[in-house]
């Protein structure tokens, strides 16, 4: 049948805003009220234009009155991120790919799709490649919201996704291979993850105001790793061939966890080696002045996400483990995960830098 | 470390399907066989759940967020001679949780779940948090 939807979403807000996202034919659809007047696709190409997609889309375009007659459908296959076209509406095959690495990735700070923990989302979330909108400063499309959860000892990260605009947004509510990415009204994030209606738990900053809110939103605007690289001088060539590495290694984490299939003896191989070649590199820079030479905040960030990456891709290990019932490689992934740690504390004894 | 990993890894080879046991070896829950409903919840009991949770030592629970109000005075009475327990046990965890709720990062014992049924309870809200045992406390 060719109109058949392959896959549709529909979620409806508080305040009866519906959307449907549908696949078919290869082409991504959606559908809202026709007295909406387009809002949808408005805040798409808003979204699109942000994040230098180099698409254009037809805001002329016409909804396409549908069998009720209220509702109109667009196609925004060539205006949305590509990143949409292909992965609205999938599911992974293992679990792992979740919420924060989706953020990560749309941010351009991530390269692949697998698991990546609270502790990852979090250092990102931070000077130098983020930044905290102020409570009252405008949100832009692609910033990152970020739900924690709010208590007296602090907060910890619950969830997060990429804004869209006020009714919308792109999220994976979950690391669970159940969970699909979805574009989904911003309304149903929110209640997903439990955020009370009132102002003070929907502001950019979680702060003191924010106690009495047990879950609470905070909005962030991030810079690409790539960019940070280019500006970031005198990082010795053995730190850059890690990096190298590990984006080979997160390639494959995607892939297994996309296929369904084991990893392959030789990508256990690889980020074993890879990791304890950044950590015997560590152990003998310990007081080298090509290591000193790198500021200090610098230095901490590029060894705090090298080593934050190994940590998450030794959990998405343990999930395709579980997953391919793999006995090797679960002993890898837990290797991997000692490794990680051995290789924090080595950054953490390095001297020098200001 | 290595005992530890191997019981993990039987119970992912092991099967069963409901909270319901027929035999000792059906507490244990297969890796496919999706969240634990709110009638499952219903029809078998807190401390049932504890007996599944305990059989799934080294793997997580997926629970779907449910309304518990079915569950009051009498099933805490209950779960409080369980709260000093300190058997492995499964944590469990949303549909909706970014945590990997599972493998040893994640262990929980089944005095912490009896804990957190019992708080659930007084909430009506079961799962309370997307994870069990996740308590990561990161200073802003």
């Amino acid at each position: 049948m060719r109109f058949l939807m392959l896959l549709a979403l529909v979620v409806f807000g508080s305040e009866g805003f519906a959307l449907e996202v549908a696949k078919h034919g290869g082409r991504l659809f959606v559908t809202e009220a026709c007295d909406q007047g387009g809002g949808v696709l408005r805040s798409l190409a808003a979204w699109s234009a942000k994040a230098q997609t180099g698409k254009k889309c037809n805001m002329l375009a016409r909804g396409e009155s549908m069998m009720d007659a209220k509702s109109c459908r667009y196609d925004i296959t060539d205006c949305v991120p590509d990143h949409v076209v292909q992965y609205q509406g999938a599911n992974p095959k293992l679990d792992g790919p979740n919420c924060w690495n989706l953020s990560l990735v749309m941010s351009k700070i991530l390269p692949n799709l697998r698991y990546s923990t609270p502790e990852e989302m979090n250092f990102y979330m931070r000077p130098p490649l983020c930044r905290q909108l102020k409570d009252g400063e405008a949100r832009e499309p692609g910033d990152v919201g970020a739900i924690r959860e709010v208590s007296q000892g602090g907060t910890t990260e619950t969830h997060g996704f990429i804004y869209i605009s006020e009714k919308l947004a792109y999220s994976k509510n979950g690391m669970s291979r159940k969970s699909p990415y979805a574009l989904q009204t911003l309304e149903n994030v929110y209640d997903v993850y439990d955020v009370p209606q009132q102002a003070v738990c929907r502001k950019n900053e979680i702060n003191v105001a924010s106690a009495k809110c047990n879950q609470a939103v905070a909005y962030f605007r991030c810079d690409s790793m790539e960019s940070y690289l280019s500006k970031t001088k005198n990082v010795p060539a053995d730190i850059k061939k890690a990096y190298n590495d590990i984006n080979a290694v997160d390639a494959c984490m995607e892939k297994s966890a996309f296929s369904g299939q084991a990893l392959s003896n030789e990508a256990q191989k690889n980020v074993l080696e890879t990791s304890q070649a950044l950590l015997t590199y560590l152990e003998k820079s310990k007081s080298s002045p090509e290591i000193a030479k790198i500021p200090k905040e610098e230095r901490e960030f590029i060894l705090g996400s090298l080593q934050l990456r190994l940590a998450a891709i030794a959990d998405q290990m343990q999930a395709i483990a579980m997953g391919t019932q793999s006995v090797p490689t679960y002993e890898s992934s837990l290797e991997l995960s000692a490794l990680s740690e051995a290789i924090h504390d080595a950054s953490k004894n390095i001297a020098g830098g200001k | 470390m290595r005992t530890y990993l191997l019981n993990t890894l039987l119970i992912l080879f092991l099967t069963s399907c409901s909270l319901t046991p027929k035999s000792s070896d059906e507490h244990k829950r297969a890796p496919n066989s999706g969240a634990v409903t709110v009638l499952e919840l219903q029809q078998s009991g807190p401390l049932r759940l504890l007996q599944v949770l305990q059989a799934n030592a080294g793997s997580g629970l997926m629970v779907e967020k449910s309304d518990i109000r079915f569950w009051g005075e009498a099933e805490i009475n209950e779960l409080k001679s369980f709260v000093d327990d300190p058997s492995p046990a499964a944590p469990v965890y949303r549909s909706t949780s970014g945590v990997l709720c599972t493998g040893p990062k994640f262990a929980s014992t089944v005095g912490h779940e009896a804990k957190h049924l019992i708080a659930a309870i007084k909430k009506g809200i079961y799962p309370l948090s997307q994870c069990s045992t996740y308590d990561l406390k990161l200073s802003e």
